[in-house]
């Protein structure tokens, strides 16, 4: 995702960018803008590879690790490439450790190669999509926090005055927008709680791609 | 490796409070010391802050929808967004969005 609000604002060039990464900073305004952006993508891919759901949110931190630490010392050319094949090498490992299957009775890498191309199409992702995105995850907040975050981010009143509003204390506005932060970021980036394979429409507790429960 | 759920919560306390004001040089070389910690701790906080960043945005979803003083819509006008904002833009009649809209796709 590329997290600006128009649509004008340029790639810099590979050169630049790698000029820029020196600087901390900037390693993770690229993070964010070459790795991150495809969150979604990356949580279908280990989540179809791996069994164990409860595991993924670690997973997905040790990629972001081991991406964040390569490209620190060299940026990728191919930062999606990269990603998913630093998923592929992790999930390799896993499974080694584990002893689920012996590598040599053919289990088969090359299979989770196609998987990539099939969960994580190619698309264009312009300041529109990104609106509607944002538009989406901001509906599925708690009603609390979605007011909070309305009044702090349209409004742009301070949490002092947002607190004074609603009548709440303001360690109570810093909580909802923890909580907010994280169900934007998991609306916006990786999983759709609403997604969630649980079967029957009415079941009171529906599971994220994580596996956490979360009471309907 | 600590627990990743365990980092994203503490990354995001870390914006909350950064998000509250009154920031001091302490509280910086506090969350500076915190992110320097750990290479997990910086990519949760670099997460989490690209996401509140990106929530000014809600800020233009806000202009083409006709809030006033009314209560804050429980759901945001949603596409055609751009020409949505256009529309409003260009034209004086009332073809405002309904807060009632469906979204298009789920």
């Amino acid at each position: 995702m590329g997290m600006g609000c128009n649509e004008s604002v340029g790639r810099p060039d590979r050169a630049a960018l790698s000029e820029a990464a020196c600087v901390g900073d900037s390693l993770d305004t690229w993070f964010a803008r070459e790795i991150l952006s495809h969150e979604a993508a990356l949580i279908r891919y280990l989540t179809r590879a791996w069994f164990a759901r409860d595991e993924i949110h670690d997973m997905r931190q040790e990629v972001y690790l081991r991406v964040y630490e390569a490209a620190a010392k060299a940026l990728p050319h191919s930062p999606k490439a990269f990603l998913f094949t630093t998923a592929r090498h992790l999930i390799a490992d896993r499974v080694r450790r584990k002893r689920i299957v012996s590598i040599e009775s053919g289990w088969d890498c090359d299979a989770l190669d196609v998987l990539v191309d099939e969960i994580s199409p190619e698309r264009r992702t312009g300041a529109h999509q990104e609106l509607s995105s944002l538009a989406r995850a901001f509906d599925l907040l708690p009603p609390r926090c979605r007011e909070v975050v309305w009044m702090r981010r349209v409004e742009e009143r301070s949490q002092k005055e947002v607190a004074a509003q609603l009548g709440i204390g303001e360690a109570m506005v810093e909580k909802h927008i923890a909580k907010a932060m994280r169900r934007l970021a998991d609306a916006l980036f990786g999983c759709h709680f609403s997604e969630a394979p649980t079967g029957e429409a009415n079941n009171p507790v529906r599971e994220d791609p994580y596996g956490r429960q979360h009471r309907n | 490796m600590e627990d990743s759920i365990g980092i994203e919560e503490i990354a995001a306390d870390w914006l909350a409070r950064r998000d509250r004001g009154a920031w001091s040089d302490t509280d910086q070389a506090e969350l500076t010391a915190w992110m320097d910690a750990s290479t997990a701790h910086r990519i949760a906080y670099i997460r989490l802050e690209a996401v509140w960043e990106s929530a000014r945005c809600l800020k233009t979803l806000a202009l083409e929808s006709p809030l006033g003083d009314a209560p804050r819509p429980r759901v945001l006008p949603y596409l055609p967004v751009c020409r949505t904002v256009k529309l409003l833009v260009v034209s004086d009649d009332s073809t405002s969005p309904s807060l009632e809209a469906e979204p298009p796709e789920q």
